[in-house]
C-alpha cells in the first residue's frame, strides 16, 4: 500500500467515523422519540433540551481549557455559585444592572479560578488536591453571605429581578453558537490552544519547545474562567437565583459538565473537542430529558443510565485503538 | 582549514556530586561532520544538552561564529540556529505531526490571531522535499506514527528553525536500514551546504563512516580528537571504555547451533493490515533473528507474538504442550518474555525504583506465607539482580529515569532472564546503549542461548542479527520473504535482496 493510499485511507476512517457517531446520535434520537410517543421531537421539547444544554456546554468549554493543560480543578462549580451572587448583588443591590451582572460575574470567576489554578501551579501540589480546597472555602464565603443575608434580608440568596435577557431563548442560543465559534477557534486554531495541549500532552517537550509552562496554564485559566463566568452569568439570568451549597455539595452543579468533557473526550479521535462538548451537552440533556418523559427517578436511575452511557461511548470511540482509554 | 563554528572553551556541568562535564575543549569545523564517542553516562548529551540549550554549562565558554553563546533554553539557541534531535523521543501524541514541527515557534503562522495550518503543512512539506526525507504524514495524531517515523519528524522540527548546527543524539538506531540510508543521504547534502553535524551515535562502524572528526568522552572528560582516518575500529573502543573488550563481540561461528527440540511453533500469525500469514518455528538454545526494512512489520511480529495486538488472527502455541498463547499472560505463565523497541514507553515505570522495576514480573515468587509481598524476598532478589547483571546505580532504590540508556536497559532485561523462561522476544534489545553495555547484552544472550533459552531477535541492524542468530527470518511487506541460514544465507547481499 502507498503512503498516499495509507493517508486517505486514515482520512476515510475518519470520515466514516463521523457519520456513524452522528447517525448513531440520529438513530438514536429518532428511537427515543417513538418510545416516548414523539413527544421528544416538538418544538418546546427541543427548545427546553437546548435551553438546559447551554450551561453544561458553556462550563465545559471552560473546563477544556484548564483541564487539558492537566489540571484538574474541581472548585468551578462552588466558583460559579459564588461569581453568580457576586454578579446578582452587582445588578440588584449596587444598581449596576447588565454591566454589573456580566461584568462582575466573569471578573469574580477569573480571579477566583487564578486563585484556585495558581495555588495548585505555584504550591506544585496536585490540582484536584487544591481544586477541592478551594471549593470549600468559596462554598464557606458563600454559606457566610447567606446567613448574614437570611438575617438582614429575610432570604439567604439574591433573586436577580429583570436583567434576565441571557437566559432567555433566542439570546441564549445566539451567545451558545457565538460561544461555540470562540472555543473552536482558540482552543483548535490559536497558539495559546496548542501550547495548552502541547504541555497536556507531553509537559518535557513542551518545556524543550519553549513554552512557557505556567503561563500557559494561567492564560488557559483566564480563558476558561470566562466562558464558565459566562456559563454563571446564563444560569443565574435563566434560573433567577443560585443557592449556596456546603460539603462539597457544589460539585453537584458541574455534574453534567463533567460527564460532558468524559464524552467529548471519548470521542476526540472522531470530532474535536469543542464539537464533540456541543454535541455531548445537548446528548445528555437529551437524555435527561427522555428519561423525565419516561419516568425514570432523577438523582438515580437517570445517573445510573448516564454512566452506562458514558462508558459506551468511551468503548466505542476507543473501538480497534491500540492503547489506553485516558 | 575550514573555518570554525562552534568553539567550547573548558566547560564543565555537574549535577549534585556528578560532574558530568569536565573542562570539556572542542572545536567544531564548518561543513563537517563532528562525532562525540562514549560509553552511555560519559558525558556526551549533557555536553549536546548544553549545546542547544536544553541544559545551562557551569563555567567555561562557548564561541559561536567567533561570539560568545550560552543560549538559555532551545529557543534561544535556535534563534543562533543550532537545534538537536534529542535521544529519547520527544514528540507530543496528541498533537498532528505538523504542530508538533513548530511547536514553540506556530506564531509565524498567525493571520489575524488565528492559525493557518495550510501555510504550516506547507513550510514542512518544503523541508521533507528540500532534505529529501522521504513521506510522512503530516495530519493525524501523532502517536500513531512508528519510531522510525517520529525521529524523522524530530528531524523535521530540528531542521525547520534552519540550522547551521544540527545535534544529532543517538537518531540512527531508532531507524531502520532504509530509513538509514536516508538520514546519511541528507547527512551529506547538509554538510554539502557548509552547514555542521555534530553527531553522537554508538554504531561506531557508522561513526568511522559518516564523520570526518571524532571526540571521545570518557568520565566527562574529552580523552581524544582526531581525524576519522586517524582512528581504528578497535582503537575507537579502548579509548571509550579505557580498557580492551574481552572477548568478541558478535559469535565468530558459521554455522546454525541449536536443539532439536521445538519451543514455539507460529502459524499463520496476522494483523489486519499490519501482518500477514507469518508462520516459523522457533527451537531450544535458537537465536531467530528478524530483519526487514522500515514498516516491514518487524516490530508489529513481536507485538504480536506477545499477544498486544488486537483482532491477531493465526497461531501461536507452544510446541511441547499445545498450549495456545494469545495474551501476554498466557506467554508469561508458558516461560515466555518480550521487551519492547521503545523501552521507556512500553517497558520501565521510569519513576520507580530500579527494585520495583525488577521485582514486577517476578511478584508471584515473592509472596510469603499468607499471600503477601514478604520485604525480605523482595529486597534480596532486587540486590542480587542489580549485582549479577552490574546495574550502575546508588542502590536499588535509584529510580530507573535517572539512569543511562544502557543500565535502564540492564534493568529491564535482566528482570527477565532471571526467571525461568523457555524463550524470550527482543525487539531491539542494544537500541540506544553504548559498545560496552552492548557486548555485555550479546555476552549474557550467548549464555542464555547455551542454557537452551530460544530467543526471537529483533534488530534494525543488519549486523547485529547477522552477528547474533542462527537464522534470519527477513520481512517484506507485512509478510515473511524467507528464512536464511547461518551455515549457508549469511551475506549482507543476500538478506538485503531478499529484503527487497
Amino acid at each position: 500500500m502507498s503512503f498516499s493510499q495509507k493517508n486517505n485511507n486514515e482520512k476515510m476512517k475518519r470520515i466514516r467515523n463521523q457519520i456513524i457517531l452522528f447517525a448513531g446520535i440520529a438513530l438514536l434520537v429518532v428511537i427515543s422519540n417513538l418510545i416516548v410517543g414523539g413527544s421528544l421531537l416538538t418544538f418546546g421539547n427541543l427548545k427546553t433540551i437546548i435551553s438546559h444544554a447551554i450551561f453544561p456546554s458553556f462550563v465545559t468549554w471552560g473546563m477544556m481549557f484548564i483541564f487539558t493543560s492537566g489540571i484538574i480543578d474541581l472548585s468551578i462549580g462552588a466558583n460559579i455559585l459564588l461569581s453568580a451572587n457576586v454578579g446578582a448583588i452587582f445588578a440588584m443591590d449596587l444598581g449596576m444592572g447588565y454591566f454589573g451582572l456580566i461584568f462582575a460575574t466573569i471578573l469574580c470567576t477569573v480571579v477566583l479560578e487564578q486563585l484556585s489554578v495558581n495555588c495548585s501551579v505555584s504550591l506544585k501540589i496536585p490540582s484536584w488536591i487544591s481544586g477541592l480546597g478551594m471549593a470549600l472555602v468559596f462554598e464557606a464565603i458563600l454559606t457566610i453571605y447567606a446567613t448574614i443575608r437570611s438575617k438582614t434580608e429575610g432570604s439567604s440568596v439574591i433573586t436577580l429581578k429583570g436583567f434576565r435577557g441571557m437566559g432567555t431563548m433566542p439570546l441564549m442560543a445566539i451567545v451558545w453558537i457565538v460561544g461555540f465559534i470562540i472555543a473552536y477557534l482558540l482552543f483548535n486554531r490559536t497558539t495559546l490552544g496548542l501550547n495548552i495541549r502541547a504541555i497536556g500532552g507531553n509537559e518535557g517537550v513542551a518545556d524543550a519547545m519553549g513554552i512557557d509552562k505556567k503561563k500557559t496554564i494561567l492564560l488557559g485559566a483566564l480563558v476558561g474562567a470566562v466562558f464558565i463566568g459566562l456559563a454563571a452569568v446564563i444560569q443565574e439570568s435563566y434560573a433567577g437565583k443560585l443557592s449556596s451549597q456546603s460539603g462539597l455539595g457544589s460539585l453537584s452543579t458541574i455534574f453534567k459538565s463533567l460527564a460532558t468533557v468524559l464524552l467529548a473526550g471519548s470521542f476526540e479521535r472522531i470530532i474535536s473537542m469543542p464539537v464533540g462538548i456541543m454535541v455531548g451537552s445537548v446528548f445528555i440533556t437529551g437524555l435527561f430529558n427522555v428519561l423525565t418523559l419516561l419516568g425514570v427517578p432523577s438523582g438515580t436511575g437517570q445517573e445510573i443510565c448516564l454512566g452506562g452511557i458514558v462508558i459506551l461511548c468511551g468503548i466505542i470511540s476507543h473501538w480497534g485503538f491500540k492503547g489506553v482509554v485516558k | 582549514m575550514a573555518e570554525e563554528i562552534l568553539r567550547i572553551e573548558n566547560l564543565s556541568k555537574s549535577f549534585g556530586p556528578t560532574l558530568a562535564n569536565k573542562n570539556i575543549n572542542l572545536s567544531l569545523k564548518r561543513g563537517s561532520v563532528h562525532g562525540l564517542a562514549g560509553e552511555n553516562g560519559s558525558g556526551k548529551s549533557t555536553l549536546a544538552s548544553i549545546v542547544c540549550g536544553i541544559q545551562k554549562k557551569d563555567s567555561g565558554k562557548i564561541y559561536k561564529d567567533g561570539e560568545e553563546y550560552s543560549p538559555a533554553n532551545p529557543i534561544e539557541a535556535g534563534n543562533r540556529h543550532v537545534s538537536m534531535v534529542v535521544q529519547e523521543l520527544g514528540i507530543v501524541g496528541n498533537l498532528s505531526p505538523v504542530v508538533n514541527i513548530f511547536l514553540g515557534r506556530t506564531e509565524q503562522f498567525k493571520k489575524n490571531g488565528i492559525l493557518d495550518f495550510n501555510k504550516m503543512e506547507k513550510a514542512a512539506r518544503e523541508q521533507l522535499d528540500k532534505w529529501e526525507l522521504g513521506e510522512l504524514a503530516l495530519d493525524g495524531m501523532t502517536e500513531t506514527l512508528s519510531i522510525g517515523q517520529r525521529k524523522i519528524l524530530e528531524l523535521i522540527r530540528a531542521l525547520s528553525i534552519d540550522p547551521d548546527l544540527l545535534i544529532l543524539d543517538e537518531i540512527s538506531q531508532a531507524l531502520s536500514q532504509d530509513k538509514r540510508e536516508i538520514l546519511y543521504k541528507f547527512i551529506k547534502h547538509f554538510t554539502g551546504e557548509g552547514k555542521t553535524i555534530l553527531m553522537i551515535t554508538h554504531d561506531l562502524e557508522e561513526m568511522l563512516e559518516i564523520c570526518d572528526t571524532i571526540s571521545v568522552l570518557r568520565d566527562g572528560e574529552i580523552v581524544a580528537t582526531k581525524a576519522c582516518a586517524d582512528f581504528t575500529l578497535e582503537e575507537l573502543k579502548h579509548k571509550m571504555i579505557g580498557r580492551e573488550i574481552a572477548g568478541d563481540y558478535y559469535r565468530n561461528d558459521q554455522e546454525e547451533q541449536y536443539g532439536e527440540e521445538v519451543i514455539l511453533e507460529v502459524e499463520k500469525l496476522g494483523v489486519p493490515g499490519q501482518l500477514e500469514d507469518v508462520s516459523f518455528q522457533l527451537h531450544k538454545g535458537e537465536v531467530l533473528g528478524v530483519c526487514g526494512l522500515s514498516d516491514a512489520g518487524i516490530h508489529t511480529l513481536g507485538a504480536a507474538l506477545f499477544g498486544l495486538l488486537e483482532h491477531r488472527t493465526g497461531k501461536v502455541c507452544m510446541k511441547a504442550t499445545g498450549k495456545l498463547l494469545n495474551r501476554p499472560k498466557d506467554v508469561i505463565k508458558a516461560g515466555g518474555a518480550y521487551l519492547s523497541k521503545d523501552r521507556d514507553a512500553d517497558g520501565l515505570m521510569l519513576d520507580a525504583s530500579i527494585g520495583d522495576n525488577i521485582i514486577v514480573p517476578n511478584v508471584g515468587d515473592m509472596t510469603g506465607k499468607f499471600g503477601f509481598l514478604s520485604p525480605g524476598k523482595v529486597k534480596k532478589l532486587a540486590q542480587e539482580t542489580s549485582e549479577a547483571y552490574a546495574i550502575k546505580s546508588t542502590g536499588i532504590d535509584h529510580i530507573v529515569k535517572r539512569l543511562s540508556g544502557g543500565n535502564k536497559q540492564k534493568v529491564n532485561l535482566s528482570r527477565w532472564l532471571i526467571k525461568d523462561l523457555k524463550f524470550i522476544i527482543l525487539d531491539c534489545p542494544t537500541r540506544g546503549v553504548d559498545i560496552g553495555v552492548k557486548a555485555y547484552i550479546y555476552e549474557v544472550l550467548r549464555k542464555a542461548k547455551k542454557a537452551g533459552l530460544g530467543i526471537i531477535l529483533i534488530s534494525d541492524e543488519l549486523s547485529e542479527a547477522m552477528g547474533m542468530s542462527d537464522r534470519i527470518l527477513v520481512m517484506r511487506d507485512h509478510k515473511k520473504a524467507g528464512i536464511l541460514s547461518r551455515t549457508t544465507d549469511f551475506t549482507e547481499d543476500k538478506i538485503i535482496e531478499v529484503m527487497l
